[in-house]
């Protein structure tokens, strides 16, 4: 039976996760704290972890640079599965290493768990898989963190990211966001205050939201339009240099 | 600003929601929610005490758990005011903490109370079945 190893302090996530591997046939191990986690990993033998962030006593963004230190875990995948909205604590996770990066407010638990599928093969998954396509071919079908298509050019690429963020549909520090907006040829100079905007206007979405503010959510739409429009201009002049789906996505490790 | 209604915070208030989310029975998806209600209670209160005490880290790191469970067990409007909360307290914003608690407070008891009738038992199950 494959191992998850889950590290993560909330008792609620481990919960939930460990019911859900558990439906998938895998056997799940839970490490509370940084300094648990990096034990058990040495313990149990995970063909896969989901690394929480935030944690007690090792952070999350430690245990992943320890584990990526070691040449015996170098292979080994794991995904981050973090509540931060920090686009530069995202990228910094795939800088280090990691093999997906999940936000915890944007993927269903199914979602999830594909990844964790996908990571390890794909093999002990019927539930799962059978969820999203009953086909030969069931974990090609729904990648977690895709939602854009990446065959289409980096400018359509964007224009639907966006129209996915002004829908509400994706967080900005989701996989998609960091990928096309840090390997998607728009230049660091201009993506890393382009994620800083998107993260306050979710901020900002979210208070008007509170606030019952029509005219002020109507503004952050505006906004993000606009911003829209700069990144497809952006985008379509750099078009040819821009991202292969492949070469991006590993382009940050 | 206003507490959210228990409605728009939780839309999800149906024990067939909190029994696929456990992947188990009915049981165990009352005792999930019972773990998120009590989980939750508790950031809240270590929220509470952070704030009395002035340590506004104390309440962003509550805010963060409480945001992510929130959100994966469906409760959206209640994510939404613990990620708010959540910046207000890292940026060290003492009045702003202090103005979103107690409707942090108040949502979350009407989504107690919604959810925990939602899934109660009903009244026509027979008693031993509840055992």
């Amino acid at each position: 039976m494959k191992t998850v190893l889950i590290i993560d302090d909330n008792p609620v996530i481990t919960s939930i996760y460990r019911g859900k591997l558990a439906a998938e046939g895998l056997h799940t191990e839970i490490g509370v704290n940084g300094d648990e986690g990096l034990k058990m990993l040495d313990r149990c033998k995970p063909d896969v972890v989901l690394l929480d962030l935030m944690l007690p006593k090792v952070n999350g963004m430690e245990v992943l640079q320890r584990i990526r230190a070691r040449p015996d875990y170098k292979n080994l995948p794991v995904i981050v599965f973090s509540n931060s909205y920090s686009p530069e604590i995202m990228q910094q996770a795939w800088g280090y290493g990691a093999t997906d990066v999940l936000h915890k407010s944007n993927t269903t638990p199914r979602n999830v768990v594909l990844a964790l599928v996908r990571a390890i093969g794909g093999n002990a998954a019927p539930a799962a898989a059978a969820a999203v396509a009953p086909s030969a071919e069931p974990m090609q079908a729904a990648p977690a963190r895709t939602v854009v298509d990446r065959a289409a050019s980096p400018a359509d690429q964007i224009a639907v990211l966006l129209q996915k963020f002004a829908a509400g549909e994706i967080a900005s520090g989701s996989g998609d966001f960091v990928r096309l907006m840090s390997g998607g040829g728009l230049g660091e100079h201009f993506a890393a205050p382009m994620l800083k905007l998107f993260a306050a206007i979710e901020v900002l979405v979210a208070v008007a939201d509170q606030a019952v503010a029509g005219p002020a959510r109507e503004l952050c739409h505006d906004s993000i339009r606009a911003i829209a429009r700069v990144c497809r201009q952006t985008a379509g002049a750099a078009e040819g240099s821009l991202l292969s789906p492949v070469a991006v996505s590993r382009s940050a490790h | 600003m206003n507490a959210l209604s228990a409605s728009d915070a939780a839309a999800r208030a149906d024990l067939d929601f909190w029994r696929d989310l456990s992947e188990g029975t009915d049981e165990s998806g009352r005792e999930l929610l019972e773990l998120y209600l009590t989980d939750t209670g508790a950031q809240i209160s270590l929220m509470i005490s952070g704030l009395a005490q002035g340590r506004t880290e104390d309440v962003a790191c509550a805010a963060h758990t409480c945001a992510g469970s929130s959100g994966t067990c469906g409760v959206d409007g209640l994510a939404r005011l613990f990620r708010q909360i959540e910046y207000e307290a890292r940026d060290a914003r003492h009045d702003a903490v202090a103005n979103t608690l107690p409707l942090i407070v108040e949502t979350f008891d009407g989504v107690r109370v919604r959810l925990l009738k939602a899934i109660a038992v009903p009244a026509t199950e027979p008693i031993q079945e509840r055992q």
